[in-house]
């Protein structure tokens, strides 16, 4: 079967006065439809990148090598304009903060509209209108909402509107960039229970980058866990969760405080600036279990355990 | 028990809201934002105390009105039986001392135009060299501040204390500049230090190692900690005791043990359960309050969070906004809607204390009554059984609430609740 999508060797180096950044380096990642994959990592671990890199969303500064296919297609052979029409059709996005991306001097129900027309200019405002409020009710907005701006809502309810703005098409995939980390956990698991009921009705994709792994563990079916801009470990949820192959993943999932933590547990040492080029595997110097060969070159990610997970460590 | 080295009676902390020319013209009263209302609690010395809650709650408020940056409206704050609230600026300029916060936000803390060591050497110069006693010496030699600056340095960890004395905060990770940020707290030899969400900004795998120095700091210098944080996981490690927050009230208080093994208020348990668990093979389906946290402008009334509580009885507090509520979340299905378009629409009903009323127009009061009296009768929710009537009034219909029984903060298996199922 084809995968909805795949990345082949994608990297992303940013050119800064200060000399080249590599912030995601030979990353194949592939998602299938329907599935939800998660994408975990610390801060400055490469993730956002990655996500911006896919619907090519990144600064000038920043070179692209490597390829990304959707639906088959090479999307590095697109059009600018061919592209801008697939973001949003087929492939959806949201952040954060909803503020942000939510024009505060329109009401809302001139944002669905505007978007509408966006992607096919011939449709009249009332039929804008109506397609508006069914997304709404799907994520359960009441349609007063239409009437008001931005600032009025809470922010629970900007989430949901920009969650029903990327159903306006229903695309095919959508990248969630830690779309609940401005939000309560309360309000968390409520957006969340909303996309997950949402992929199904939708039969949708989801890419979530977040640095939760609690999120990933109730909501991802795999799991890519990202280091440095690698992906250090890719697999299946359950079995990834119950015996994580990677030192990193087993670091990192020691050192989640949940409510069964009786003992405190932190990776020694800091994630390394992403300057300048860098040989052999990034957590090496963090490493419990590096050997002389993780100094010199990096680990081609192999298959390991049952599952055929994708490892990076030459512990396997 | 003796004194508690730290006393929250009745604490109100109110700000009001601007308003615009045109609101004020039109009047309406003062609107205040009920950011604090009516918190008490106490801490014993040597304890770990938390504060939890979400966004909004009123912990951080405390936090900034018991050092001093915040006034309170009323109530009292009494530090070894002193009542503070109400001293001079130089009495408070010595009590700061004793209690000092540590925030979220140790970058934004620090300088960027200054050296760590120079941070640190500005704390002293400010308020002298205070010895392990509590003598005070006036900083009088440039030889005597760098040693008592090494000291503080290498107390926090920061070892050894000269490659840091001359660092600038964008030279050191996010961990290190927590440490710098606790040396200058520590620099005044506090008893009581406020931890306003320490490791909310630090990425999971160097968080453990940030509660463990917190923890080790208060073992070395037998501090006392108010820990705040709306991170339930974190606050069942670090604290003897913790109090649940909700929109100004503290809803729940005790032994961690105790109310992390058996959380009586709803909102305590609605909290516990939305946590993630890591672990894809304990997936479950869970119960989550509906809605958001409502405005603290106006709160609602009675129990504050009854609009949203999976358990909430007839008598909570439901109003004349809450049946409004109830028609946005009844017509999200367009069904609904189409069928009842003669009650609505939603944006004509108008909430006032314990009644909801819309104008009937051109449609009979009479008529309408018993359209929304039947809507209501297949309903066997808390709202609809506080209802106490529906009938025409003049060319209105009016949806009249009974009053909510009062809330009592009750003593339930060795922890206080606040919530009228005890």
């Amino acid at each position: 079967m084809t995968p909805l999508l795949h990345t082949k060797s994608l990297s992303v180096a940013f050119e800064t006065p200060d000399g080249v950044v590599h912030a995601v380096q030979d990353v194949n990642l592939t998602i299938q439809a329907g599935t939800t994959v998660g994408l975990v990592g610390e801060s400055g671990s490469g993730k956002s990148t990655l996500g911006r890199a896919i619907l090519r969303l990144l600064p000038e500064n920043a070179k692209v090598t490597g390829s990304v296919f959707f639906d088959g297609k090479d999307l590095a052979a697109l059009s600018a304009k061919a592209m801008r029409d697939l973001r949003g059709r087929n492939i959806a996005m949201i952040f954060q903060d909803p503020m942000t991306r939510l024009d505060p001097l329109m009401r809302i129900r001139d944002q669905f509209i505007e978007t509408i027309r966006a992607h096919d200019p011939t449709v009249e405002a009332k039929e804008a209108g109506q397609r508006a409020l069914k997304v709404l009710a799907d994520v359960r907005v009441p349609s007063d909402r239409m009437g008001m701006y931005p600032h009025e809502l809470s922010g629970g309810m900007r989430q949901r509107i920009m969650i029903a703005m990327c159903l306006l098409f229903n695309p095919a995939l959508l990248i969630a960039d830690e779309p609940t980390t401005a939000l309560d956990v309360i309000l968390e698991a409520q957006i969340l229970e909303l996309l997950q009921a949402i992929m199904g009705r939708y039969n949708m994709a989801v890419l979530l980058i977040t640095h939760n792994l609690g999120l990933v563990a109730e909501f991802a079916d795999r799991v890519a866990v990202m280091y440095a801009g690698h992906i250090a470990e890719e697999g299946a949820t359950v079995p990834l969760f119950r015996e994580p192959f990677h030192p990193y993943t087993q670091g990192l999932l020691r050192s989640v405080i949940d409510l069964d933590t009786e003992a405190l547990y932190s990776i020694p040492g800091s994630p390394p600036t992403l300057l300048g080029a860098t040989v052999g595997c990034p957590f090496y110097p963090r490493c419990e279990k590096r050997m002389d060969v993780c100094k010199t070159v990096y680990p081609e990610p192999r298959p390991v355990g049952e599952d055929r997970r994708a490892v990076a460590c030459y512990l396997y | 028990m003796g004194e508690p080295l730290l006393d929250v009676r009745d604490l109100r902390v109110y700000f009001p809201v601007f308003k615009g020319f045109v609101q004020r013209l039109l009047g309406g009263g003062e609107a205040v934002v009920h950011a604090v209302d009516g918190v008490s609690f106490s801490i014993e010395e040597g304890e770990v105390f938390g504060l939890v809650g979400e966004s909004g709650c009123g912990k951080s408020t405390i936090a900034k009105t018991l050092v001093g940056l915040v006034r309170p409206t009323s109530g009292k704050i009494l530090f070894r039986g002193e009542d503070v609230t109400g001293m001079d600026r130089q009495t408070l300029f010595r009590l700061r001392e004793r209690i000092q916060m540590v925030h979220q936000d140790a970058h934004a803390a620090l300088s960027p135009a200054m050296t760590i060591g120079e941070a640190i050497a500005d704390v002293f110069r400010a308020h002298g060299i205070i010895s392990e006693a509590g003598e005070r010496v006036p900083v009088h030699s440039d030889v005597l501040l760098r040693k008592a600056v090494r000291g503080v340095l290498s107390d926090v960890g920061l070892r050894p204390p000269e490659f840091f004395y001359d660092k600038y905060p964008d030279e050191l990770s996010g961990g290190q500049k927590q440490r710098v940020v606790a040396a200058r707290v520590l620099a005044l030899r506090p008893r009581i230090i406020v931890a306003d969400e320490p490791v909310a900004m630090l990425d999971m795998s160097i968080r453990a190692r940030m509660l463990e120095f917190l923890l080790e700091l208060k073992e070395r210098h037998k501090l006392t900690y108010l820990f705040i944080t709306h991170d339930l996981a974190t606050a069942k490690f670090m604290c003897d005791r913790i109090a649940i927050m909700y929109l100004g009230r503290i809803v729940e208080m005790g032994p961690s043990d105790t109310i992390y093994a058996d959380p009586k208020h709803p909102y305590t348990r609605a909290l516990l359960q939305a946590i993630p668990i890591p672990d894809p093979e304990r997936r479950r389906e869970r119960v989550l309050p509906r809605g958001e946290v409502p405005n603290a402008v106006w709160p609602p009334l009675g129990c504050r969070f009854h609009p949203r509580c999976p358990a909430a009885l007839a008598t909570c507090g439901w109003e004349g906004r809450d049946f409004v509520t109830f028609l946005e979340e009844r017509w999200l299905s367009p069904e609904t809607a189409q069928a009842e378009t003669d009650i609505g629409p939603v944006e004509r009903w108008q909430a006032d204390g314990l009644v909801a009323s819309r104008e009937a127009g051109d449609a009979d009061p009479a008529v309408l009554s018993e359209r929304v009296r039947k809507m209501l009768s297949d309903e066997r929710g808390p709202m609809a059984q506080a209802i106490e009537s529906v009938h025409p009034e003049a060319d209105s219909v009016v949806v009249r609430f009974q009053p909510p029984d009062a809330l009592e903060v009750k003593t339930v298996s060795g922890r206080l609740v606040e919530c009228l199922l005890y």
